[in-house]
């Protein structure tokens, strides 16, 4: 069955549907709570819990594509985190002048597996990671990250400068790392 | 070097968007948190007890109660009542004392009473007499109060004037130990000389106590308290009788 059939039926009630759609979008959806929350623990709860409220307001959802039913799904486990993030109270940034906005070597980054981003990105500090998350993998932009965490545009753009220049530090490292497992 | 476009995907983006699985972390346990989930989803709403049942028994409950507590506040007020109540006062009449002058009003009244029955005929006195031996109780003079006690006037003769039927009130004290007085008609009462009281306020100023504990510290110490030896000195001579 394709997805469009299987919100169709789990509009219906259907538990099998639900169970098919949530056996085909854990995986990826706890791998995106995972980026912005460290623990396991933490991110199990809060995929279970973006799920519930999927499944409960399944019946305004109207199917465009998968694409489209994929971006509503992940932006529901995004605002879970964030809500998570904020119930810990890590985004109290004290407002920080503004940084120079220092850009990413995307090649670095491009002869890196999913994996290695991956690990690279969770070494990240929470607040760091969280600002890298959002501008750089899900897209917003840094009035909507202030809005979203509630803090300052000029924050924004800092914790992104400052999470860029870590990342360039930690690829640095373990360059010579990368390099030696390619040419194996 | 390539900035990032926040709205456009880059490569290494679209390939962590993708990641399902991280090498060397535990792969989520499926079926566990789809139990979870389901459990979740389908729990009962119904076992929350409706509205309207918390309100009629909060409202029933509210029925039984409220009468007990009027009651308990009845009771409190008519106790409270109760003590508010001045004591029952007692009729008075006045056994007078030997040597016992009160400046009580009342007592100016009963004067005049038993004044007033003096002057009639003579034997006016002896049924005055009469009335005081025949007396139950006694009375005590504590200071400035009295606590009298009542005295049932007999009949007297039809040729002596009647009393006014008055009744005098006074606030009655509590009983104290009572000292037993001679009773004593008040002709055969010889007014004393005045004499001191059985108490005395001693009144030195400060270099009147030193100079007594000067004094006595020299001297021994006599039955008879002296505070000084010459009535030159400003000092106040205490004679304290050997029964007190």
């Amino acid at each position: 069955m394709n997805i469009q059939e299987l919100v169709k039926e789990a509009k219906q009630g259907s538990a099998a549907a639900q169970k098919c759609l949530f056996d085909q979008f854990a995986d990826k959806m706890l791998m995106i709570c995972r980026r912005y929350v460290k623990n396991g623990e933490d991110a199990e709860e809060i995929l279970l819990d973006g799920f519930y409220k999927f499944f409960k307001n399944i019946a305004g959802f109207t199917y465009n594509g998968d694409a489209a039913f994929y971006a509503w799904l992940k932006q529901i486990m995004v605002n879970e985190c964030l809500m998570f993030l904020r119930k810990k109270k890590v985004f109290t940034i004290v407002s920080e002048s503004f940084a120079e906005e220092l850009p990413l070597e995307e090649e670095a980054l491009h002869k890196l597996s999913a994996n290695e981003i991956f690990n690279l990105v969770i070494q990240l500090p929470v607040g760091y990671r969280t600002v890298f998350n959002l501008y750089s993998i899900e897209g917003f932009s840094h009035p909507e990250i202030a809005s979203l965490l509630g803090i300052a545009e000029g924050t924004s753009k800092s914790q992104l400068s400052k999470a860029r220049t870590l990342l360039q530090k930690m690829l640095l490292q373990n360059q010579g790392a990368y390099v030696t497992r390619k040419t194996q | 070097m390539l900035q990032e476009r926040p709205n456009e995907p880059n490569e290494w983006q679209n390939r962590l968007s993708e990641l399902d699985s991280c090498a060397g972390e535990p792969a989520l346990d499926k079926t566990a948190a789809w139990n979870k989930l389901h459990n979740r989803l389908t729990k009962q709403p119904g076992n929350r007890k409706p509205l309207w049942y918390l309100l009629a028994a909060a409202s029933l409950i509210a029925v039984l109660l409220l009468p007990l507590l009027f009651t308990n506040k009845k009771e409190a007020a008519t106790a409270y009542e109760n003590k508010l109540t001045p004591q029952k006062q007692l009729p008075m009449t006045v056994s007078l004392d030997s040597g016992i002058t009160s400046k009580d009003h009342t007592m100016e009244k009963l004067d005049v009473q038993t004044k007033a029955m003096q002057n009639s005929v003579t034997s006016e006195k002896t049924a005055v007499i009469a009335t005081k031996q025949k007396a139950s109780k006694h009375i005590t003079n504590q200071g400035d109060s009295l606590h009298v006690a009542t005295i049932e006037l007999p009949e007297l003769p039809g040729n002596i004037i009647q009393p006014v039927d008055t009744s005098y009130f006074v606030a009655v004290q509590p009983l104290v130990a009572v000292k037993k007085l001679r009773m004593v008609h008040i002709n055969e009462v010889e007014v004393p000389p005045s004499r001191e009281p059985s108490y005395a306020t001693l009144k030195l100023n400060t270099s009147m106590q030193q100079q007594y504990k000067i004094k006595n510290s020299r001297k021994s110490r006599s039955s008879n308290l002296s505070l000084g030896k010459n009535a030159s000195d400003d000092l106040v001579r205490i004679q304290l009788s050997p029964s007190n």
